[in-house]
């Protein structure tokens, strides 16, 4: 009788906290997202099973949360022993170190065609307009009382990009990391819902019904050049970012090399998806009530949502005031898809387009400010980790 | 007592301004080395098609083993994700001519 009751009170019903129930709830909200409305369903299924078992109560001293790292200690004795971690915290390794970050760019690279931004480079400006986001979020965290590191990693949500804002934040704010990964991963799923408000109210019905023109077409050889030249700029410019960059930069130059088309396919593919379910399983687990259900994560979500709003707002005023200037204008909407979020915010700027105009196609358009805006936020984020991290 | 108290605010306030001052810095300068990468990629990409035009004269792109690799779809490592689609559509149109004979 004794074994059972010891038994019981290692048991989740017998210490499961209110929020511990609360971050299952939310991981199940996540599932649910994911399955009925179709939300990121790579992500959010993975992040919300995490969160989850992250969140059942684990037995003290049992090692079996993601923050059971291995250790050493000095016993009685003077002899130093080493503690193995749990299985979860070698998975969180690639998270915590940010391993996963620049790998998931090698299948995002090996995925990547940039012929159409190679075809209207102009494009690539409102990737640029819409870092503003970063940047003004940043300096929205430094008055919320955040410190520089913590700033600099939440203003990187607003580059809407997943493995970004993980890699930064392991970097700057390591104990903000899980807040800061679910915050940019929510947004990036609801960009669907967040995003068309601010491109309606930003533009008039005759600016959302331009059609652009056709983009040229990108000899073979462009393509293939574009990668390398691309990541020495980049990387002489922002050295910080050349982890990111250049796994991107490798995994579309596999991609459009043409003679490592196993290596691309198999980047694209099978690689990516196993690190995502790492990454997106091992960042859920991380959200433990203790550590996540804090006033700062509360204030990240705050900002996150900030940063997206005023990313897309950068990335369609700035559009317009290219039209200004430019005889073969702009539709305005295409300035939404700088804030990465690849392909979502340019099936939005699609949508949108379509609402007014079912024969206006933009996602090839949008394609080029989306994968701009990839670059960008990989930049800024060098930078950022570069002016911070001294 | 005043004067202390005096003398925290004023310290508060120059601490706030010197990091609202290096945060606007940072954010400027952050913003300005963004933009000037993407500008030196937009350059790179405008002044491509011309450095490739002179390329051409003396190595054109149907020559280019890669290339030519490319179109011609013969080397062994870009034909594997093809075979799989071609041997598939090839099944399906036999299946298909199969069952109308039946």
């Amino acid at each position: 009788m004794e074994i059972l009751l010891e038994f019981i009170k290692t048991t989740g019903f017998f210490s499961i906290s209110f929020g511990n129930a609360i971050m299952i709830l939310i991981g199940i909200v996540f599932i649910f997202l994911a399955i009925t409305k179709d939300y990121e369903p790579l992500l959010l299924v993975p992040i919300g099973m995490g969160a989850i078992v992250g969140n059942i109560p684990v037995i003290e001293g049992m090692g079996l949360s993601v923050y059971d790292a291995h250790h050493w200690i000095t016993d009685e004795n003077g002899a130093i022993q080493y503690i193995p971690g749990s299985v979860l915290s070698y998975i969180y390794f690639g998270v915590s170190q940010g391993l996963y970050p620049p790998l998931i760019f090698l299948g995002i690279g090996a995925m990547t065609d940039f012929s159409t931004m190679l075809s209207n480079p102009k494009l690539i400006l409102l990737g640029a307009a819409a870092q503003v986001g970063v940047f003004a979020t940043f300096l929205g965290a430094l008055f919320l009382d955040f410190n520089f590191n913590e700033a600099g990693a939440i203003g990187i949500i607003g580059g809407a990009d997943g493995p970004t804002a993980i890699f930064l934040s392991s970097k700057l704010a390591p104990h903000l990391l899980g807040a800061i990964a679910i915050a940019a991963y929510s947004y990036m799923a609801l960009v669907p819902v967040i995003q068309p408000p601010i491109m309606k109210l930003l533009t008039s019905r005759e600016e959302r019904r331009i059609k652009m023109k056709p983009p040229r077409k990108v000899s073979k050889r462009e393509k293939m050049i574009f990668p390398v030249a691309a990541f020495l700029i980049c990387a002489m410019i922002a050295p910080g970012a050349i982890v990111l960059l250049g796994m991107l930069f490798f995994g579309n130059l596999l991609k459009e090399s043409l003679v490592t088309e196993r290596l691309a396919n198999t980047a694209r593919t099978a690689f990516v998806d196993i690190v995502t379910i790492l990454l997106g399983f091992s960042v859920g687990a991380s959200t433990q009530a203790s550590q996540f259900l804090q006033k700062e994560s509360l204030l990240i979500f705050g900002l996150g949502a900030l940063s997206f709003a005023v990313a897309t707002a950068g990335g369609v005023l700035f559009a317009k005031f290219m039209n200004l200037f430019l005889t073969d204008k702009i539709n305005p909407l295409v300035g939404a898809a700088g804030v990465s979020a690849v392909p979502d915010s340019a099936r939005v700027v699609q949508m949108v387009g379509q609402q007014e105009d079912p024969n206006n196609f933009l996602l090839m358009h949008a394609m080029a400010p989306n994968v701009a805006g990839v670059i960008g936020s990989a930049i800024a984020a060098g930078v950022l980790w570069a002016e911070l991290a001294r | 007592m005043q004067l202390v108290t005096v003398a925290m605010v004023l310290a508060n306030t120059i601490l706030a301004e010197s990091i609202a001052a290096r945060g606007i810095a940072i954010a400027i300068t952050g913003m300005a080395i963004v933009a000037f990468a993407l500008l030196l990629i937009i350059a790179f990409i405008s002044a491509l098609p011309k450095l490739l035009a002179i390329v051409e004269r003396f190595v054109p792109e149907s020559e280019d083993p890669h290339v030519r690799t490319a179109n011609s779809q013969s080397h062994p490592e870009s034909q594997v994700a093809d075979d799989d689609a071609v041997l598939a559509a090839i099944g399906f149109v036999l299946h298909s001519r199969l069952q109308n004979k039946d």
